[in-house]
C-alpha cells in the first residue's frame, strides 16, 4: 500500500518536472501546489478508473490551468504538450533500453518504484540542458515569432500527440504488446522530431527573408536619399551659375550709382532666389551626421514622404551620430512606428509640423519626435496597448510592438509626453557601460 | 521680481533686443529688469552666481567665445534649476527639441526678421510671467529622475501612478500628460516616496490624491486620468485602512 501511494507519488513528479523546467516563466509557490494537486487527481484517475484515455483529461486541465496564469496562452499550451510527449518518449525509451539490458518487463512491473525514481533521475539529467536550449532558441525568435508560426507548431505537436494516444489506448485495446507500442512510439518522436526540425528551419529561412527584405527596403531609401543630393548639388552649381551673373549685374547698378534700380533687382530678383536655394537645400541637410545607412534611409524617406503630404518638416541633428547602443532592425522599426504616428497626428492639425531631432550625448543618443496633434484624451497607457488607438478599433498595433521590442534592452528609456497640441516621443538609448556589462 | 540676462556677441543686435526687451517690460507693467545685457558669456555666469532672484536668460548660441550659448545654458541651469532660458539664434543645425532636451529651454527664437523677433519676445515675457506667478502660488516638491547624467524632475501632485515596465529593469512613471520610463525597482522607489503613495499591488504603486475612485469588489482603482490601476487581495484592506 505505502508503495503503491510513493509510486503514485513519483509518477506525478514525473509529470511535473518537464513542465517546470521547460515553462518559459516561473510559477508561484501556491501555484505549484494547485499543479502538483490538479496532477495528482488526474493520475489517480488514470491508474483507478479511466486507464490510459484519462491522460486527455489530465492533458487538458493542466493546459487550461497554465493558460489561464500566464497571458501567453499558446507557448504555454505548448509547453505543457510538449513536456507531455517527452515523458512518453522517455518511458518508452528507458523501458526499451533495461529490456535490451536484459531486465524483463514482468521485473520492471514488479519493482515499479525504482523504474520510477531511475526515470526520475534520467529526466532531471536531461531536462536542465534541454530547457537551457529551449529558452536560448526562444529568446533568439521570439521578437519574430509571428501567431502563425506558433499555431503551425502547436498543430504539429497535437497531431503528434493525437497518433501517441491513439497508438497506446487503441493499441492495448487490439492487443499491441508493450514492445510494439515502445516501438511505435519511439519510431513517431522520431517523426516529430524530425518534422519540428523542418518548421524550426522554415522559420529560419522565413527570418532571413524578413531581414533580406528590410536591407533591400533600406537600400532602396538610400538610393532616394542619393537623388535628393544629387538634385541639391544640381540646384547648388546652378546657383553658383547665376551668383557671377547677380554680381555683374549687381555692379552696374552700383557703378551707374542707380540705387532704386538696385534696390529693385534686389528685392524682386535675389530674395525669392535665395529662398528658393535655402528651401531647395536646407531641409535635409542635417541627414550628413546621421552615419548609419539604414538609419539615414529610413529618417530620409520618411520624412520625405511627411514632406510631400504637405507636413512641415524640422529637423536637428548636429553632431555625428555613428554608435547606438540597439540593434538597427529594432530601431528602425521603432522609429518608423513613431514617425509613421506622428505623420498621421500631425495630419490631422491645421498646420501639420513634424520635428525631429537625434541628440548625441556623452553617455547616450536621444531620438526625439514630436508633431502638432488634436488632443482626444486618450491616456498614453491605454495606447500602447493592443487594438486601441486613436484611429478606431484593430488599428493600435504599431505602439504595442514597438513597446514590446523595447522591453527587450534594459539601456532604452522612452519618455512620451502630450502638452495641448503637441505629441512628444523621446527615446534615450544609452551607453551600457562596464560594470553593467559584467552584469549581464 | 525676475532677472533678466541678455547675451549675444553682435553687439548691434545685443542693444536691439535689449531695447525691445526694455520697451515691452515697461508697457507690459510686469514685474522684470534687465540685470546685465552683455557678449561675455563668463560676465553673464557671475552674475546669475550672485543674483537671488529668478532668471530670464536670452542666449544666442554662437557667441565667439571659448563657451558656446548651450554649454553657457547647461551651467546657467546648475546655478539656477528654476530659471527661464530663450535662445535668440540663426543656428539651424539645433532647434528647439534639442534646446529643450539638453537644458529644459523654454523656448527658441529664430533670428529671421525684425518684427517677427520682437513679437516672439513679447510672448516669451508674457508666458514667463505667468509660469513663475503659478509657481510662486504654490511650491511644489518634486520627484528626480536621474537618466545617465540627464535630470527629469516631475511634481509629485502631478505622479498619477508608478508600473514596473515589461522589463523588469525599468519603471514606468504615469503624470496625466506625460509617461517616463526609467531604471529601478518599485521596493526600492515604495521606501523612497512620501506616505502619499501606496503600494496597491505588486507591479502598482498609486498617489492617493489622484484616485477617483475605489471599487473594491472589483479590486481596481480608477485614477482622475480614466486609467485603471488593479489592487491585489493583500493589499486591499490596507488601501482601505489608508483612505479611512
Amino acid at each position: 500500500m505505502a508503495i503503491e501511494i510513493l509510486s503514485n507519488l513519483v509518477s506525478m513528479l514525473l509529470y511535473i518536472v518537464p513542465i517546470l523546467y521547460f515553462l518559459p516563466f516561473k510559477l508561484r509557490h501556491f501555484q505549484k501546489a494547485i499543479l502538483f494537486l490538479l496532477i495528482f487527481f488526474n493520475i489517480l484517475l488514470i491508474k483507478y478508473l479511466s486507464g490510459n484515455i484519462g491522460a486527455i483529461l489530465l492533458l487538458f486541465t493542466v493546459c487550461t490551468y497554465i493558460s489561464l496564469i500566464h497571458s501567453e496562452r499558446l507557448l504555454s499550451i505548448c509547453t505543457v504538450v510538449g513536456s507531455y510527449l517527452f515523458c512518453v518518449v522517455l518511458d518508452n525509451l528507458l523501458s526499451v533500453l533495461m529490456q535490451a539490458l536484459g531486465i524483463s518487463i514482468d521485473w520492471i512491473k514488479q519493482n515499479q518504484l525504482i523504474y520510477l525514481t531511475v526515470f526520475l533521475i534520467l529526466q532531471n539529467v536531461l531536462c536542465p540542458p534541454i530547457a537551457y536550449a529551449l529558452k536560448r532558441f526562444l529568446k533568439k525568435v521570439k521578437l519574430n515569432f509571428s501567431p502563425k508560426l506558433m499555431i503551425m507548431i502547436l498543430t504539429n505537436l497535437f497531431s503528434c500527440l493525437m497518433i501517441f494516444l491513439f497508438n497506446i489506448v487503441i493499441g492495448e485495446y487490439i492487443g499491441y504488446t508493450t514492445k510494439i507500442l515502445a516501438f511505435n512510439c519511439i519510431l513517431f518522436s522520431c517523426y516529430f522530431i524530425f518534422s519540428t526540425y523542418l518548421i524550426v528551419n522554415m522559420i529560419q529561412a522565413y527570418m532571413d527573408k524578413a531581414q533580406m527584405e528590410l536591407r533591400e527596403d533600406s537600400y532602396q531609401k538610400l538610393q532616394l536619399y542619393t537623388t535628393q543630393i544629387e538634385q541639391m548639388y544640381s540646384s547648388l552649381r546652378s546657383f553658383k551659375h547665376d551668383y557671377f551673373n547677380v554680381m555683374l549685374s549687381m555692379s552696374g547698378y552700383i557703378d551707374a550709382e542707380d540705387m532704386p534700380g538696385l534696390k529693385e533687382y534686389f528685392y524682386q530678383e535675389i530674395i525669392p532666389r535665395n529662398q528658393k536655394l535655402s528651401e531647395g537645400t536646407g531641409k535635409f541637410n542635417s541627414f550628413i551626421h546621421i552615419k548609419n545607412p539604414t538609419l539615414k534611409g529610413l529618417l530620409s524617406s520618411k520624412l520625405n514622404y511627411a514632406h510631400e503630404l504637405g507636413i512641415k518638416i524640422e529637423l536637428e541633428v548636429s553632431e555625428d551620430i555613428s554608435d547606438i547602443h540597439m540593434d538597427i532592425i529594432d530601431l528602425s522599426r521603432i522609429l518608423g512606428v513613431f514617425l509613421d504616428n506622428a505623420i498621421e497626428g500631425s495630419l490631422e492639425t491645421e498646420m501639420p509640423l513634424l520635428q525631429l531631432a537625434v541628440i548625441k550625448e556623452t553617455t547616450a543618443t536621444a531620438f526625439i519626435i514630436s508633431n502638432t496633434f488634436i488632443d482626444k484624451h486618450i491616456p498614453y497607457s491605454s495606447l500602447r496597448k493592443m487594438n486601441i488607438s486613436t484611429k478606431g478599433a484593430n488599428r493600435g498595433f504599431g505602439l504595442y510592438s514597438a513597446h514590446k521590442i523595447l522591453a527587450a534592452y534594459d539601456n532604452t528609456f522612452l519618455d512620451t509626453e502630450m502638452s495641448e497640441d503637441r505629441f512628444t516621443q523621446r527615446l534615450k538609448i544609452t551607453t551600457p557601460d562596464r560594470k553593467d556589462i559584467r552584469n549581464d | 521680481m525676475i532677472d533678466i540676462y541678455i547675451c549675444e556677441d553682435n553687439q548691434k543686435e545685443l542693444s536691439l533686443f535689449t531695447q525691445y526687451i526694455k520697451d515691452l517690460v515697461s508697457i507690459e507693467n510686469i514685474d522684470m529688469e534687465i540685470n546685465l545685457s552683455s557678449s561675455d558669456p563668463h560676465e553673464i555666469l557671475q552674475a546669475a552666481g550672485l543674483s537671488q532672484n529668478v532668471g530670464l536668460f536670452f542666449l544666442d548660441i554662437d557667441l565667439k567665445s571659448d563657451i558656446n550659448g548651450l554649454a553657457l545654458a547647461q551651467r546657467i541651469r546648475k546655478l539656477q534649476p528654476r530659471c527661464f532660458i530663450i535662445f535668440i539664434t540663426s543656428h539651424s543645425e539645433m532647434g528647439f527639441l534639442t534646446f529643450e532636451y539638453k537644458v529644459e529651454a523654454l523656448d527658441f527664437i529664430l533670428k529671421d526678421n525684425a518684427s517677427r523677433i520682437k513679437s516672439k519676445i513679447h510672448e516669451c515675457l508674457l508666458n514667463v510671467n505667468d509660469k513663475y506667478t503659478s509657481i510662486n502660488n504654490n511650491i511644489h516638491k518634486t520627484f528626480v529622475i536621474n537618466q545617465s547624467g540627464q535630470q527629469i524632475s516631475i511634481d509629485y501632485d502631478d505622479i498619477v501612478y508608478f508600473e514596473t515596465s515589461y522589463n523588469i529593469h525599468k519603471i514606468i512613471l504615469h503624470t496625466s500628460r506625460r509617461t517616463i520610463e526609467f531604471t529601478g525597482q518599485l521596493k526600492d522607489l515604495e521606501q523612497q516616496l512620501d506616505h502619499h503613495f501606496y503600494r496597491c499591488h505588486r507591479s502598482f504603486i498609486i498617489n492617493k490624491n489622484n484616485i477617483a475612485e475605489i471599487d473594491y469588489p472589483e479590486q481596481t482603482v480608477y485614477m482622475n486620468t480614466g486609467e485603471t490601476v488593479p489592487i491585489s487581495k493583500r493589499m486591499k484592506k490596507g488601501l482601505k485602512k489608508i483612505m479611512g
